[in-house]
C-alpha cells in the first residue's frame, strides 16, 4: 500500500517536470539562428511567401505565445509535423523510437552480459591475471569512441570478412516491413511468422549491438568491480567469511549489496544512450530517434527535436521511477 | 564563581520526511564553577554530547538559556562574538579526524590564534608556551598527524584547545577511542592543566572511572533529562537514583573483588528518544515506579546540599543496601599494588 | 587448568605452539608481528587476551582462523585443535572449519550483520551450511539460539532486519550465530568495546553464562584489563607480539608480575604520583633493546638491552617474560 502511494505521488511530479523539459528544450531551440520559414521555402523565395509562411506557423507571435500553443497542442497528443518527413511527428517518432529502443535495450543487456561476470570475478581474485585483465579492458572500453569502433567492425565483418549485413537500417531493404504492433522488428516479426525478416535483423542488430555493447560494459564493469570491492572489505562480509561460509554465498552476498549501484550505472546509461547512441545510429544507417532529432536539429525542424526530448525526458522519468522501487526492494532501509 | 549555567535546555531534532521529532535534550539544567569539572554521564542516546554541542555553539537550541560568565549567550552574542571567542573550546572524541591531515601539529595549533587576531611573533610564542606545557618537543609538532600515535594526537589536540588561554573546555568522549595507557596520560595532562592554569572542564563520558578520578561534580543524563547532580564522591558511592544506581552497577574495575552487586536490576535498554510518554524517562524500566512516575516529571529534590535528585523514591534508592564505593576500593588495591617494585630511582636510561 | 590437564590427560581445546607471523618491509627485514605465541585453551576455560593497539592481539585471532589480514605470512608455528594438528583451516578440506568448530565474534555489532538479509537468513545461513540441517530445522535450530542470549520475542526477531536491532540486540545475535554449530572455541575479538557500559555486562554475562554452559573453550580479547577481572579464568598480556605474561586470574590481579602489566594496572589507578612512578623516560640508546618493553619499562637494566627475556615459568600455571620481574608483595 505503501509503495502504491508513493508510485502515485511520483507520478503526480511527472506532469510539471515534463513541463519544465520541454519549456527549458524550447526556448533554447528558439535560441538556434535559423528560420524554418526560409529553410522550408528554399532560396528562392520571395518575403511575401516567407511572411505568409510564418504566420502560418504562427512563428510572427511573441515566443511565450508560442510556447502555450506548442504546450496546448501536446496536451492533445499533437506533437506537430516535420518539414522534412512532411508527417506527423507523433506518426515519426512512434516509428523510431522503437529502433533506438531496440538497439540500446540489447546493447545493455550485452553490457550487463560482459561487464557483470567480469567485475565480480575479477573482485574476488584481486591478484590474478583476470584482474588486470578487466583493469585494461576497462581502462580501454573508456578510451574509445563507439562510432571509430563501428566502423572497425564493419571493415572487418563486412568489408573483408563479408560475413555481417551491410550497414544499411535494420533489415535487408529487399524484405517487406513486417506491420508495427510493439516497434521492435525482433518482436514483430516473431508475431507475424515473418521469419526471413526476423533472422535479417538479428543479423544487422549483431554489429551495432556489438559495438555499444563492448563499449558500455566498461563502466559497468568498473562499477560493479569497485562496489564488489567496497563490499568485500566490509565488516559483514569479513564476518561471514569468519563463519565459514562457503566462498560462493560470500560472492552472492557481496553481489546483492553491489546491485544499487550497478543498477544506478544501468539507469544512468539506459537513459544516457537513447540521445548519445546517435553516432553509431548514423553509421549504421539505423533510423533510430537520435539521428532523427539530430536532422531535426541542423535543420532548424523544431517540432521533430521537441517530440525526442519529451519521449526521453519521459522515458528517463519512467527508467527512474523502476530504480527507486528496485531501491525499495533491494535494500530494507529504505523501506521506513 | 559561576562560568557557566544552562538552564532549561531543549534540543529538539526533525527526522526528515517524518512529523516526528528526536528529543535530544527536554530540559537540561548545569551549572560549572571557575575551575572545577563537572562530568556529563549517561549512554548513547542520552544527550550529553548535545550538551556539550548546544554550549560551544555548534548547534542551536531549541529553548532554554546559557549563560556564560555571567551574560546570556543570545544569537548576537555567540560563540563569535569578540568577547566569547576563544573562551569556550572543544575537544572531539577522534583525535584523527580532528586535524587536517596535510597541516602540521604546529600550524593547526596555531590557527586559532590567526582568528583572534595574534600577530604571528605572538603565535609562536604561545606555541612554545603550551608545547612545553603539554609536554611536546618542537620537533614532534613539525610532524603531521598521521605520523603521530592517537595518544599523542590527542595531547596535540588539547594543546590546540587551550592556544586561546580558555575558561572552559569541553571535552566529548576525549578518551574512549584510546588505549588504557595512552587515556591515562591524557587524564593526568587534564589533570595537570588545571591545576596549573585553572580551567574549567565540562567532561563528557561514559568512562565513569575516569569520570570519578577527574570531576568534581556528576550530573547523570538518561534520554534528555537530568536524574541527578551532586558530588562526584557522592553519586559514585551513594546514589541516589535508580538509573545512577543501575549504571554504577556496571562499572568494571580491573580487580575480581570489584565486581559491583547488582542492587537493582535495570530491565531492557536505553529506549530511541522518539515520542517520549510524559512523566520520568525511566518510567519503563525502573522497578520503583509508580502511577505518579508515568504523569509527570518528578520534582528536584535535595537530599543534601548540591546534590540533586529527580525521583520520587530516591528515600528507598539510598535506603537498598549500604554504601559500596568501588572507586575507594579499588583506589586502595591499586596504591597497595603500585606502591610496590617501582625503583626509587629514575629508570637506567642507557 | 595445567594441573587439571595432565590428570586427565585430556587435550586442550586449542594450543598454539611458537606461532611465529611477520610482515614484509620495504627495503629491510620482515617486521615480526607475533613473536613465537605459546597458548593453550581448555575447553570450559575463558582466557583474557589483553594488549594495546598494535600489539598483535587481532592478528592472533585471525591467524587462528586462517585469515592473516594484508600480506602477513605465518613464518613457522603448530596449532593443534582438540590434540590433532591443523592447519589453513580456512581451506575447504580442513577437517576444522571456522564458523564450525571455532568461532568468531568481531567488534561492533551494526557492521557485522549484512543490512540486506534478515536476523534469520543470516543465523541460518551459517547453520544450514555447516549442520546440514534442512530449512525447517535450522529455523528452529535459531530460534534456540535467539532464546538462548535471552533475545525478547524470538519469533519476530527473526525476520527482523539488522537495523531494526539496537546495539546490544545485534551482538547478542552476532553472538547466537557465533555458538549456533556448537564451536569448541569462540573467539570474541574487543566484541563488547563498542557497546554502552549497562549493554556490556548484560552481554558480557550472557557470554560469560553460554561459554560455561557448553563448555566451550573462549579467547576473550580486549584492550580493557577491567574485563578480564571479571569474566576470564586467565590473563594473558601481550606486549608487540609477545606474550609477555600469563597468568591464573586470582594471582594475576593479587601480583602482576611484568612492569608492562603493572603499567597497565596502572593506567586505572586514581592517582598521578604512582602513575608516575611506574612511567619511564625514555632510552638514550641508539640500538633497539633485545627486551621488546624495554623503552617503556622502569625496571629495566642493561641485561634487557643486550639480552632478550625468554617466557619462563615462575609458578604453576604462571609465565612471565621479564629479567626483573616485580616481585610479591613483602
Amino acid at each position: 500500500m505503501q509503495i502504491l502511494r508513493y508510485i502515485a505521488r511520483r507520478l503526480l511530479f511527472v506532469i510539471p517536470q515534463l513541463i519544465g523539459i520541454v519549456a527549458i528544450s524550447f526556448f533554447l531551440i528558439k535560441l538556434i539562428p535559423g528560420d524554418p520559414a526560409v529553410l522550408m521555402l528554399g532560396p528562392n523565395a520571395t518575403a511575401d511567401a516567407v511572411a505568409n509562411l510564418r504566420s502560418q506557423m504562427g512563428l510572427d507571435q511573441p515566443l511565450v505565445n508560442q510556447f502555450f500553443i506548442y504546450l496546448g497542442n501536446v496536451a492533445r497528443g499533437d506533437l506537430g509535423m516535420s518539414w522534412q518527413t512532411a508527417n506527423p511527428v507523433l506518426t515519426d517518432l512512434l516509428q523510431r523510437f522503437p529502433a533506438t529502443l531496440e538497439l540500446v535495450t540489447l546493447s545493455l543487456l550485452l553490457a550487463l552480459a560482459i561487464g557483470i561476470p567480469l567485475g565480480v570475478a575479477s573482485s574476488m581474485h584481486k591478484r590474478g591475471a583476470l584482474r588486470r585483465f578487466a583493469d585494461g579492458y576497462g581502462l580501454l572500453a573508456g578510451a574509445l569512441p563507439d562510432f571509430w569502433l563501428a566502423l572497425v567492425l564493419i571493415f572487418v565483418f563486412y568489408s573483408v570478412l563479408q560475413i555481417a549485413p551491410a550497414p544499411l537500417g535494420r533489415f535487408s531493404f529487399m524484405l517487406i516491413p513486417p506491420e508495427t504492433i510493439t516497434g521492435s522488428v525482433l518482436i514483430d516479426s516473431l508475431i507475424e511468422g515473418r521469419f526471413d525478416v526476423f533472422w535479417s535483423a538479428l543479423g544487422h542488430l549483431i554489429l551495432p549491438v556489438l559495438t555499444l555493447g563492448l563499449v558500455n560494459a566498461g563502466p559497468i564493469l568498473k562499477i560493479t568491480q569497485s562496489t564488489m570491492d567496497r563490499a568485500l572489505s566490509s565488516d559483514y562480509i569479513a564476518f561471514a567469511r569468519l563463519s565459514g561460509l562457503p566462498r560462493r554465498t560470500v560472492r552472492a552476498q557481496a553481489f546483492r549489496a553491489s546491485l544499487p549501484n550497478i543498477i544506478t550505472i544501468v539507469s544512468v546509461l539506459y537513459s544516457f544512450l537513447i540521445g548519445s547512441a546517435v553516432l553509431v545510429e548514423i553509421v549504421f544507417g539505423w533510423g533510430g530517434a537520435g539521428q532523427y532529432a539530430v536532422a531535426g536539429v541542423l535543420n532548424a525542424d523544431v517540432n521533430p527535436v521537441l517530440g525526442f526530448v519529451l519521449f526521453a525526458a519521459m522515458l528517463s522519468l519512467v527508467v527512474y521511477l523502476v530504480v527507486d522501487l528496485l531501491y525499495f526492494a533491494l535494500d530494507p532501509r529504505t523501506r521506513v | 564563581m559561576t562560568l557557566l549555567t544552562v538552564s532549561g535546555l531543549v534540543k529538539h531534532f526533525a527526522i526528515s520526511g517524518s512529523a516526528k521529532l528526536v528529543q535530544a535534550l527536554n530540559g537540561v539544567d548545569l551549572e560549572i564553577a571557575r575551575g572545577e569539572t563537572l562530568a556529563l554521564v549517561g549512554e548513547s542516546g542520552s544527550g550529553k554530547t548535545t550538551v556539550g554541542r548546544c554550549v560551544v555553539g555548534l548547534i542551536e537550541a531549541t529553548k532554554g538559556s546559557i549563560v556564560f560568565d555571567g551574560e546570556p549567550m543570545t544569537t548576537a552574542r555567540n560563540i563569535r562574538h569578540p568577547e566569547v571567542r576563544g573562551r569556550i573550546q572543544l575537544l572531539f572524541q577522534e583525535p584523527m579526524e580532528s586535524f587536517n591531515p596535510r597541516e602540521t601539529i604546529a600550524r593547526a595549533m596555531m590557527e586559532p590564534l590567526i582568528y583572534l587576531g595574534v600577530s604571528g611573533p605572538d603565535r609562536v610564542k604561545r606555541l612554545r608556551e603550551v608545547l612545553a606545557l603539554i609536554g611536546i618537543s618542537e620537533r614532534v609538532a613539525e610532524s603531521l598527524p598521521s605520523d603521530l600515535s592517537p595518544g599523542l594526537l590527542q595531547r596535540a589536540a588539547i594543546g590546540r584547545a587551550i592556544m586561546s588561554k580558555p575558561d572552559l573546555l569541553v571535552l566529548d568522549e576525549p578518551t574512549s577511542a584510546l588505549d588504557p595507557t595512552s587515556r591515562a596520560e591524557i587524564v593526568d595532562l587534564l589533570i595537570r592543566l588545571q591545576a596549573e592554569t585553572g580551567i574549567a572542564y565540562l567532561f563528557i563520558s561514559h568512562d565513569l572511572s575516569t569520570v570519578r578520578f577527574l570531576s568534581s561534580r556528576i550530573t547523570v543524563l538518561y534520554l534528555g533529562s537530568v536524574m541527578e547532580t551532586g558530588p562526584a564522591e557522592e553519586v559514585c558511592a551513594r546514589p541516589r537514583h535508580p538509573y545512577s544506581v543501575g549504571l554504577m552497577a556496571s562499572v568494571l574495575l580491573p580487580h575480581p573483588s570489584l565486581k559491583a552487586p547488582e542492587r537493582l536490576k535495570l530491565e531492557g535498554e536505553i529506549p530511541s528518544p522518539v515520542d517520549l510518554p510524559p512523566g520520568c524517562p525511566l518510567a519503563s524500566r525502573c522497578p520503583f515506579v509508580e502511577p505518579a512516575c508515568r504523569t509527570a516529571k518528578p520534582p528536584a529534590e535535595y537530599p543534601a546540599k548540591g546534590h540533586l535528585v529527580h525521583c520520587i523514591n530516591h528515600e528507598k534508592v539510598a535506603a537498598l543496601d549500604e554504601s559500596i564505593d568501588q572507586f575507594s576500593e579499588f583506589r586502595a588495591i591499586s596504591d597497595r599494588m603500585l606502591s610496590v617494585g617501582a625503583p626509587t630511582a629514575p629508570a637506567w636510561a642507557g | 587448568m595445567a594441573l587439571a590437564r595432565t590428570i586427565e590427560n585430556e587435550a586442550p581445546v586449542i594450543a598454539l605452539r611458537n606461532l611465529t607471523v611477520a610482515y614484509p618491509r620495504y627495503g629491510g627485514e620482515p617486521r615480526t608481528a607475533l613473536a613465537g605465541i605459546d597458548l593453550a585453551i581448555d575447553a570450559g576455560e575463558m582466557v583474557g587476551l589483553v594488549g594495546e593497539a598494535g600489539a598483535g592481539k587481532t592478528l592472533l585471532a585471525r591467524t587462528i582462523m586462517d585469515a592473516i589480514p594484508g600480506d602477513g605470512r605465518l613464518v613457522c608455528g603448530e596449532m593443534d585443535y582438540r590434540g590433532a594438528p591443523i592447519s589453513r583451516i580456512g581451506r575447504d578440506d580442513s577437517p576444522v572449519r571456522p564458523g564450525r568448530d571455532i568461532a568468531m565474534i568481531v567488534s561492533n555489532p551494526r557492521n557485522e550483520l549484512n543490512p540486506v538479509l534478515t536476523v534469520g537468513t543470516q543465523i541460518t545461513n551459517v547453520i544450514r551450511h555447516h549442520l546440514r540441517l534442512g530449512k525447517a530445522e535450522a529455523r528452529e535450530r535459531a530460534l534456540q539460539m535467539l532464546r538462548a542470549v535471552a533475545i525478547p520475542d524470538p519469533e519476530r526477531r527473526l525476520d527482523a532486519w539488522p537495523h531494526e536491532l539496537s546495539g546490544g540486540m545485534a551482538q547478542r545475535v552476532v553472538i547466537a550465530i557465533a555458538l549456533a554449530c556448537n564451536p569448541g572455541l569462540v573467539i570474541s575479538d574487543d566484541a563488547t568495546s563498542a557497546l554502552d557500559v549497562t549493554v556490556q555486562r548484560q552481554v558480557l554475562d550472557l557470554f560469560k553464562a553460554l561459554v560455561e554452559d557448553k563448555g566451550v573453550a573462549a579467547l576473550l580479547i580486549t584492550r580493557d584489563i577491567a574485563v578480564t577481572a571479571h569474566y576470564c579464568d586467565r590473563i594473558v598480556i601481550l606486549y608487540d607480539g609477545e606474550v609477555v605474561e600469563d597468568a591464573p586470574r586470582k594471582a594475576f590481579f593479587d601480583r602482576p608480575h611484568h612492569p608492562y602489566s603493572v603499567l597497565l594496572m596502572a593506567a586505572f589507578a586514581h592517582s598521578v604520583s604512582l602513575r608516575r612512578q611506574w612511567t619511564a623516560a625514555p632510552l638514550k640508546t641508539a640500538a633497539s633493546p633485545a627486551c621488546r618493553f624495554a623503552e617503556r619499562c622502569v625496571r629495566r637494566q642493561p641485561r634487557c638491552i643486550a639480552e632478550a627475556p625468554a617466557l619462563r615459568d615462575v609458578a604453576p600455571g604462571r609465565r612471565v617474560r621479564c629479567h626483573f620481574p616485580v616481585e610479591a608483595v613483602a
